[in-house]
């Protein structure tokens, strides 16, 4: 009886949430969409809309400096090489561009990645590294994702891409097949503690088969809570699972990176903890 | 709407066809606004919920290529609303003591429900969200226990246990006579 009413009050309840009139209205839906591509189209193309401005306005100096040598007769054999110097310092400083990031960040959408500088953060960040016993100079470059709201150093090379998931949205690093790794804007659970996260992802983990390692050391600063898990198929390690959870702003920020043993001797540890203790939020 | 359908839709918008995209909001706009609305979001901020999400489904629909398009479609739906619900969170602590709250429309009013379906529709709206997405899903949207699992990115045997968790909950509550307290989201 009593999962005979249950089910009928439930059928009651679907029909009639079925029967409530829709207070959204499709076009007004497909323009809003619209208006937002329209912005995106701005961002994507007003990079090149200030390269052209600065080519004119480069090319007014230029021209304006070679009429006022020319008119006043002073050293016009050197001239155009100043101009020259002047102009590719225009084009390839940071000063005109920076201006325009800037503006391009007020109205890029908060979830498009943006990948140039829009803080006072240095543009690369080269570290040095042994590596199989030899040493390795890697250059990352500034990366800032404003949907998220961290910047951070990457890897040149790396492809992004957006992902979205029960746990929350977020961004997917692949720098080849092998190695990829995800940061992820935690969705809130029940319990929105670092400890209900960590929870969260050994379960996942020991789903997934793999076991919680001891490090014995912390592999990045930054990290508020991280570990590593191996898979363990046939008695053999074969695979290597890193996560980290950083908590920042009220919000917290899932890294994960998973990868072969032998990747382990090479950079790509270094890659993902550079990527973690260099985080900045805003 | 069949899958197939759906795919030949999405094909055709991600071609650049705008009319295909324009089919998809109507095909599915009322459904997101009210799986929306089951879970917690209030009636005045439907409008632009359901507007963020198609909006990241255009962006992201080059992205898409597995699975059901409409398992895709609940899930960005919980992740806006979620989204919603702690700038919602943020934005309520620092003008709490301030400013006076708006009124919140309600849709209940019209609903003209029974005794019985008055209680389960106050029980769901105050559940835990682990337990009244799935049962939002499982009872509103018919959707499967897989479909659930891949909806909020967690196993089905998971997903079968609060389920049945959530039915418990419902059917003693009915039992009872039911509770009243304020709605609340997730």
């Amino acid at each position: 009886m009593s999962q005979e009413r249950f089910e009928k009050g439930m059928d009651e309840l679907k029909q009639k949430y079925n029967q409530v009139q829709p207070v959204t209205s499709s076009k007004e839906i497909f323009q809003s969409v619209q208006q937002s591509k329209r912005n995106n189209s701005m961002v994507r193309y007003w990079p090149m809309l200030a390269a052209t401005i600065g080519i004119f306005v480069i090319g007014g100096i230029l021209l304006g400096s070679i009429l006022s040598g020319t008119e006043m007769g002073q050293g016009s054999g050197d001239n155009p090489l100043t101009t020259g110097d002047n102009g590719e310092m225009e084009i390839a400083g940071s000063d005109g561009d920076e201006t325009l990031e800037s503006e391009n960040g007020e109205v890029t959408d908060p979830n498009e990645p943006v990948e140039y500088a829009v803080s006072d953060r240095q543009q690369t960040l080269t570290n040095t590294y042994s590596l199989e016993g030899q040493e390795e100079v890697v250059t990352y470059n500034l990366y800032v994702n404003e949907g998220l709201g961290f910047s951070t150093y990457l890897e040149p090379g790396v492809e992004v891409s957006e992902v979205s998931s029960g746990e929350g949205d977020g961004v997917k690093y692949t720098h080849s097949e092998l190695f990829h790794f995800t940061i992820l804007k935690a969705n809130e659970l029940d319990d929105s503690s670092l400890a209900a996260w960590e929870n969260s992802v050994a379960t996942r983990y020991d789903a997934d088969g793999f076991k919680r390692h001891d490090v014995g050391e912390k592999l990045s600063q930054k990290a508020d809570v991280q570990g590593v898990w191996l898979s363990e198929r046939d008695g053999y390690n074969d695979l290597f699972r890193y996560y980290a959870l950083v908590e920042a702003n009220g919000a917290i920020y899932l890294v994960e990176a998973e990868y072969t043993i032998e990747m382990m001797e090479g950079r790509f540890p270094y890659t993902v903890q550079t990527f973690v203790d260099n985080m900045e939020f805003h | 709407m069949s899958e197939f359908n759906d795919r030949a839709l999405i094909l055709e918008a991600l071609d650049g066809n705008d009319e295909a995209f324009q089919e998809i909001i109507q095909l599915y706009h009322v459904t997101v606004e009210r799986f929306a609305r089951q879970i917690g979001v209030r009636e005045e901020d439907l409008p632009d919920v359901t507007q963020e999400v198609f909006i990241k489904v255009y962006r992201f629909l080059d992205k898409y290529s597995r699975g059901k398009f409409s398992t895709w479609l609940y899930s960005v739906t919980l992740n806006v609303a979620k989204d919603f619900f702690r700038k919602q969170k943020r934005e309520k602590r620092k003008v709490e003591k301030t400013i006076q709250e708006r009124p919140v429309l309600s849709y209940e009013e019209n609903l003209d429900l029974s005794d019985d379906g008055r209680i389960l529709h106050n029980v769901i709206n105050h559940m835990d969200e682990k337990y009244r997405i799935p049962i939002v899903l499982f009872y509103f949207h018919d959707a499967s226990i897989k479909d659930i699992a891949a909806i909020m990115g967690m196993r089905e045997p998971t997903v079968k246990t609060r389920l049945k968790r959530g039915k418990e909950i419902l059917r003693k509550k009915l039992e009872e006579g039911g509770y009243e307290y304020e709605p609340r989201a997730l």
